[in-house]
Formats: C-alpha cells, structure tokens, sequence
C-alpha cells in the first residue's frame, strides 16, 4: 500500500464534494459494503438512512480512514483519498468527524478539547473561542467534559471536529444519545451552523424524520449498497423500489396488472407514472386514498391521533391504511367506499414470483 | 475485634516509627544506613520504570499492532507472574555470572579480558526483579486499553495525529490510573524481596531488617529498619496518588478493541522479537535452565526424602494459613455486611492493609509479638516451635487476608440486602444468618480464596525466612539456601515444583482473559493485589 506523500494538505479550507465510487468492504469474508456509490456536492448535508446493520457506520469509517476498503475509490475535493494502492491515514485526510458516543477527551477541558486538531500557531488564537461561541457554549473553555449536559457535549463534539475547518464532516447518529425533548432542538441549531458555514456534511441516521428534516439529500442504503439518493421529496414521492418505499414512510403496496400508462387494482383503473405492464406492484401513500360513501371497502379499525386519523380498511383481498386530517367518522365494521386521489402512481413491475 | 487483632502488629511497627530510639538510628547510620537507603531507593527507580517499560509498552504493542503472534503474546506475557524473583534470579547468576556460560563463551572467543557487565549489582537486580513483575503492569494496563473508548482514539487521528502521537495524547494519559496502580504493586513487592537482592549483593533496607535481626538478634534496630520500610511503602504510595491524577475517567460510549494497525516486514519481526525476547528471557530460558539441570544432575546433592518433607511443610503451612485467611475474610467480610452500616464495612475493609505493607514489616511486627509471649510464658523450646508456627500463620492472615477477602467479599455482594432481611423476619438471629445464608453463598468466593492464599504463601520466602522456627524449613527456603550456597542444580526441583504451583493462578487467570469468561475478563484476580485508598490507610 502506498502512502500518499507526507505533505500537508493545503491548510485554507476547501469544502468540497465528497465522492465514493464502488466501495467493497468485508469483514471475515462477511460482505457489508458491496458496490457503494455516494456523492456529496459541495456545501451539502446527505442524510444516509438506513436500518441497523445494513453497514452505514461502516461506510463513515471508510470515508475517514479508519477502515481500508477491499476496493473501490474515495475522492473528497477532487484529491484521492482511498483507490488501489492508494490509502491516505486518517490523520491527513482533512474530514472531521462527530461520532455517536462523542467521544469526548475526558482527561482534557473542553478548550483543549477544540483546540486538540488546531496546528500551534492557532492554538493560541480566537480560533477556539470562536468556534465555541458558534455552537453557543462561549465560557465553557475551561469545563471538563463530565461536567457538561448530553447536548452541551454534543456541542462541544461538533466544535472541536469543525475547528480545523475540515473539507467535510462525517456525524455518526450524532443526536441518538440526546432525550427527546433536547434532540429537535440540538438538531436544528447543528442543522443551521453547518449550513451556515457552508460545510460538506454526511451524516448517518436510522430516523427517516431526521433525514428528511436534515438532509438536502437522502442516500438510503440496505444490504451493504446504496438503494437511492435523492431529495427527501423524492424519496418519498418516487422511491426506487417497494422496499425505499416502505422504509422511508406508511406505504400501501398493493397488487395490480399493469397496462401501459395504466393499472387495473382493487381500486380501479388509476394512472401510472412510468410505463409498465404485467403484474405489478402499486404504492399507494396513506394520505393519498381517501374515505367516501360507497361499499369497496370495511373499516377493520381506527386510530385518532390527533391530528389526524388512521383507518385499517379491508379492500378485496387486501388490507389498506387510510389516513384522514378530520376526526374518526366512522366505526369498525362500517362499509365505505375507498378512492385515490394524488399524482399519477408509481409501479414497480414483478420481477419474482410473488408471494 | 478482629480487624484490631490483624491490625495490631502493623500497628505496633509504625508506632515504633514515631518514636525513634535515637541510640539505635545514630548506631545505624554509622553502619551501612545511607548504603542501604540509596540502594532500596535506586532499585525502587530501576523496578519501577523497568516494569514500567516493559509492562505499558508490551501492552500497548500487543493491543494495537498486529504482528506475527500478537495474539499469543497478549496472554502470554502474563506467565512470567509464576516465576518468583528468587527463582529467576538465580538462574540469571547461573548463566550470566563470570563462571556461567555466555561469560565463559565471550572469554574463549575474545580473550580473557572480554567485558560483560557486573551481574551482582543493582542494575541485575533490578532487571530480574523487572523481568518478574512486569505482568502486573501489563495486565492492568491492558485491561485499561480494553476499557477505553476506541473513538476517542480515532477523534485524535481524525484531528491530525499519527498513531503514536494519538497514543502519547489520549490512550497514554487516560490509562495513567492504571499505569499508577501496576507501579504501586510492583514497587510493594520490590519492598518486600529480601531474598533476591541478596544474590546480587544489594543492600536494601529490607535486606538490612533480616540481616540485623537473623545476624545479630538486635531487635530494636531491626524494628526501627522496619519502620523505614514503612515509610518507603508510604513514599510510594505518595508518589502514586501525585503520578495517578483522578482515580479513573468518565468516558462515554462503549468501550471495543482497538482497531489494530498490520506491522509489515522488519518492524512486525521486531515486534514479535521484542515480545519473545521478552518471554524468553523471563520463562523459557529459565525453565529450560532448570529442567535440564534437574534431569541431568538430579543425583546432586538432593535428597528425595527431604524434598518430600519440605514440600509437605509448605503445603500444611498453605493450608493452615489458607484456611485461617478465609474464616478471617468471612467473618470480617459477612459481619461488615450484617451490621448494614457503612463504618462497620468501611473498617472490615481495612483488614485488608496488610497487602499493601511489605512483608517484613508484617514479619518484624509478629516476631516482636511472639518475643512478648515467649517473655511471659516462659517458653520451653517446644513452646517456642508452637508460638513461632501460630506466629507464622499469624502473619501469612495479616499479609494475604487481602487474596481472600476480595472473592469472599465479591460473593457476598451478590447477597441482596432484601435476602437478609427475609431470614430476619423469619426469625433468624445474626448467627444464623451467618451459617445459612452468608457461609453457603460465600463457598465459592472461599474455595477461590483459599486456592489464591495457599499458591501465595507456597512461593512466599521474606517471611518465612524471618519467622520460621529453628528446624522448619519449607520448599522455597530451601531453594533459597541452595541458591545461596550457588548450588543451582540442586536447587532445580523443588524451583519447578514452586514454578509449577504458581502456574495455577495465572494459568486460570489467562484462561479467563482469554475465553472471556467472566463480566471482568479475569481482572478479578489482580483485584486483591491493588491497595484501595480506604486499604492503603491514608487519609483522603
């Protein structure tokens, strides 16, 4: 493995886009990254989704070098960081990173703390108390990390890895470890000042609301491959497949025979949004069927949220989640008529048999 | 009651320390005092760094590099703990002394002036005793690598450093508590060897305590030498509590091994040669040593039947103070428990103390004891073989009660307050209690105990060499007077069969590390070595 040279990386911030191309990695001949394309533009935040284990911590550690891949390429402005051959340390690659644990340097008071990846010269500087004052802790320099609060020392986590002004900033479920209640608002003020600074972000959640909210884009991954990346509302309006759809929101999967521009269902004829024939799958969002006075349907049972009303109806052989803004109208048991009302439907052709 | 009975003789040295004889000391100081300080004061510096050296450099090696046997090494490098210092010592002088082979070789091969260090010397000394204590260093330190959080770790590379400088900034200062604790153990136990300084001709303070009171029976003046090895064992626990800074860091997160960096080409050789060479030096070259000897020469000078007898000394004496240390720890520890309150189980704990004190303060403060009884009984020469013998026991429970104290206490632990309560309201008193809830739920911490105290005191030589009646001689005195005499091979036997004895704990211990059995990973077993503060008796 050849190391890239010892020089520096140019020390004036270059926030720049991020790129993974075919990233493989294994464990013990276990596979958990297989093929993974990632990009990240310049100054943006991609939220990367995905449930447990599907190798989202992996893909980070790759990014910063604390994992070598098995293959692949990482570049992050335009400069190579991992390829065959090719393996810049950790240490030299310019990325900051907040991880889940924040991993705070207990032994260190919280100025040391940011100032741990600063160069001498700045050491002494404002720099410090600058980038305190950013994450609203100015004051707190002089405090050891045990005697902060959960969201403090998230903070303090977020300062010191943007204090070098990195090129890019990995968060590992940097919010996961804060209750509630603290977790929105932490979240929007990290949300704002990374913007703020225009900083390329990449950060790993397993809340679709947190990817939604946070990202300028989602990359959801499963299985070690990135399904999709692509604007929350994309994402959640046109997902890649049956599988993105559910994960990233309620969604009805429904059975349907496709014919072109249009697909017979149990709801009748409804429009299409790409082309397909054959037997289908439909995804038919929760929002978008409506509860009319008819008898397609019966009503299985009623959830008042609130704000809104879910409502289990059987329709055929099939059973839907219908969701209303008004309060609960009807009563188990109750016939009614079901109809969709939305944007032309997205189909996903059966590949396999389906069961 | 009992807590001041184990603690009496302790007790009485440190009383002797605060009021100095001023005949005595200017008597001394004359002597070979200043000799004595500054050689106990120079080996201190040499243990301590070298098993500093080799105990947290080893660690950090084995932890975070991948080399060829790395993982071998990581529980290997625990067994040189089975090999007593009086042991390897000898076999050191054996081979490496100007009669002993490496010597001879170099002079047949570069003439007879070939230079090679002074072996009896302090720098020998303290390289041997380094060579046997370093595992304790070692394992704590290990075990404080494996409960840190690997992303700190990784934060520090992610700012900008290399692996060693993230190592020196991070992992070195957050482990300090333990690096501290292994130093303590060490430099306690360097206090209380007499026996293996003596081969390389250094005079210690603890050196001069036997001397003075084997040589010449002056008591007053081996009572006030002890006392000064008193106060060194409080100099080093000073030294601690200003090297350890805060007892241990909050550290979030869960703690994982360390991802470790793939050594290639001459640096893993060196890596993999730094630990065997290691190893080697420490056990298998001695063992090797002292097979041969005990297959090649086994009719020299060893005496089948008094081998046998000898062993059996020390294994009746194991037992007895084996089985005294549990009683003591059940009653102390079970009582502390039952009275509920926080006094009571503070003071049980300090029974504890007396591992933290060198041995022949332990032994000096018995013997005075036993010289009071003798005073007043009279004593017959049989009455003073029975008063010496209580008294031996007497000091093995003082110094080793911690070895049993420790399990026995760790399963009382899981008695819940509520269970106690229960035998309460059905009617049981204190007593029963004690024989039907505490002693069954404690078998298992006694039986550990009692395995820990026996191996200890087995290998054990200050104080029986200072205690023993005239006559009584066990296996470990008697290696260490054939050593003395320099016959190794004779000394060969009864060594393994020490060596072999003191495999036991360590051999559980690295079984435990290794398969992970145990919430601790094994830790437990140095648990009772590692003075607490409320243990070390200052004041916090």
């Amino acid at each position: 493995m050849t190391v890239i040279s010892r020089e520096a990386p140019p020390r004036e911030t270059v926030h720049g886009r991020l790129e993974v191309q075919g990233l493989a990695k294994a464990f013990g001949g276990q596979p958990v990254l297989e093929g993974v394309d990632l990009s990240v533009e310049r100054g943006s935040t991609v939220a990367l989704l995905g449930p447990s284990g599907c190798g989202k911590t992996t893909l980070l550690r790759t990014i910063a070098g604390l994992e070598t891949p098995d293959a692949g390429e990482i570049s992050l402005s335009g400069r190579t960081l991992s390829a065959p051959g090719v393996h810049v340390p950790p240490e030299r690659r310019r990325i900051g990173m907040v991880f889940q644990d924040w991993a705070l340097f207990p032994h260190l008071d919280v100025g040391s703390n940011v100032a741990y990846g600063l160069g001498k010269e700045e050491r002494g500087s404002a720099r410090v108390s600058e980038t305190l004052e950013m994450v609203g802790l100015g004051g707190f320099g002089d405090r050891m990390p045990n005697t902060l609060s959960g969201g403090q020392q998230q903070r303090v986590a977020l300062a010191r890895a943007i204090a070098p002004r990195p090129s890019a900033i990995l968060l590992d479920e940097p919010f996961s470890n804060l209750d509630a209640m603290l977790r929105s608002k932490v979240r929007s003020d990290t949300h704002r000042l990374l913007r703020e600074i225009g900083m390329t972000t990449l950060f790993v959640t397993h809340d679709q609301a947190e990817a939604f909210v946070l990202g300028d884009e989602v990359a959801v991954m499963n299985h070690g491959t990135i399904c999709q990346q692509a604007t929350p509302n994309d994402i959640y309006a046109r997902p890649a497949n049956p599988w993105v759809a559910a994960f990233v929101g309620e969604a009805n999967l429904v059975n349907a025979d496709a014919m072109g521009g249009s697909a017979r269902s149990m709801l009748g004829m409804l429009d299409l949004e790409h082309d397909t024939t054959g037997p289908c799958t439909l995804l038919l969002r929760p929002e978008q069927l409506t509860l009319l006075a008819g008898d397609n349907g019966e009503i299985l049972d009623i959830e008042f949220y609130g704000h809104d009303t879910s409502y289990r109806v059987a329709v055929g052989d099939e059973e839907v989640l219908v969701r209303a803004i008004a309060g609960p109208r009807f009563a188990p048991g109750d016939r009614v008529g079901v109809a969709y009302q939305g944007p032309p439907v997205m189909a996903y052709p059966d590949t396999t048999t389906r069961t | 009651m009992v807590v001041a009975v184990v603690l009496f003789p302790i007790a009485r040295v440190v009383f002797d320390a605060l009021t100095p004889s001023a005949a005595v000391w200017s008597q001394l100081w004359e002597g070979r005092l200043p000799e004595m300080l500054v050689s106990t004061a120079g080996l201190l510096l040499g243990v301590g760094l070298g098993t500093l050296v080799l105990g947290a450099g080893l660690a950090w090696l084995v932890t975070a590099y991948e080399f060829p046997g790395a993982r071998f090494f990581s529980w290997a490098l625990i067994l040189p703990l089975a090999m007593p210092a009086y042991i390897l010592g000898f076999v050191f002088l054996a081979i490496f002394d100007f009669p002993g082979p490496v010597q001879s070789t170099l002079r047949s091969v570069f003439g007879a002036g070939a230079w090679f260090p002074d072996v009896r010397s302090l720098p020998g000394a303290a390289l041997v005793m380094s060579l046997t204590l370093f595992p304790y260093v070692f394992v704590l330190t290990r075990s404080a690598l494996r409960e840190q959080v690997p992303s700190t770790f990784e934060t520090a590379r992610l700012l900008g450093d290399t692996r060693i400088r993230a190592a020196r900034r991070i992992v070195l200062p957050l482990a300090r508590p333990s690096l501290a604790a292994g130093m303590v153990v060490v430099m306690m136990e360097t206090l209380t060897d007499f026996a293996t300084v003596q081969y390389f001709n250094v005079q210690t303070v603890s050196v001069g305590v036997y001397q003075v009171w084997r040589g010449m029976f002056e008591r007053d003046a081996a009572v006030e030498l002890a006392a000064l090895v008193l106060v060194f064992a409080m100099l080093v626990i000073g030294l601690e509590r200003i090297l350890r800074g805060p007892i241990r860091f909050h550290q979030r997160g869960t703690p994982r091994d360390f991802e470790r960096a793939v050594l290639a080409g001459s640096r893993a050789a060196l890596a993999t040669l730094a630990c065997s060479g290691v190893l080697g030096l420490a056990v298998l070259i001695p063992l090797i040593q002292l097979v041969v000897w005990a297959t090649t020469s086994s009719g020299v000078g060893v005496d089948l039947a008094r081998a046998v007898e000898y062993l059996g000394n020390s294994l009746a004496i194991a037992m007895v103070a084996a089985a005294g240390c549990v009683l003591v720890a059940v009653i102390t520890a079970g009582g502390g428990r039952l009275s509920g309150s926080r006094v009571a189980r503070r003071t049980a704990h300090l029974v504890t103390i007396g591992y933290a004190v060198p041995g022949p303060v332990v032994a000096i403060g018995v013997l005075t004891l036993i010289g009071a009884t003798i005073g007043v009984i009279g004593g017959s020469p049989r009455q003073v073989v029975i008063v010496s013998l209580l008294g031996l026991v007497y000091a093995y429970i003082i110094r080793f009660l911690a070895l049993a104290y420790g399990p026995v206490d760790a399963s009382l632990e899981k008695i819940t307050p509520n269970v106690i309560d229960a035998a309460h309201t059905l009617g049981a008193g204190p007593n029963r209690v004690m024989r039907q809830v505490h002693l069954p739920l404690a078998r298992a911490g006694a039986a550990a105990g009692m395995v820990l105290v026996a191996i200890d005191v087995l290998k054990e030589l200050p104080i029986i060499l200072l205690i023993r009646p005239f006559g009584l001689t066990t296996a470990s005195v008697w290696v260490w007077e054939l050593a003395s005499e320099s016959r190794w091979a004779a000394a060969a036997i009864p060594a393994l069969l020490i060596v072999a004895v003191a495999m036991i704990p360590v051999t559980i211990y690295v079984s435990r590390g290794r398969f992970g059995i145990g919430p601790d990973g094994g830790t437990s077993i140095m648990r009772g070595r590692l003075p607490t503060p409320a243990e070390t008796g200052v004041s916090e």
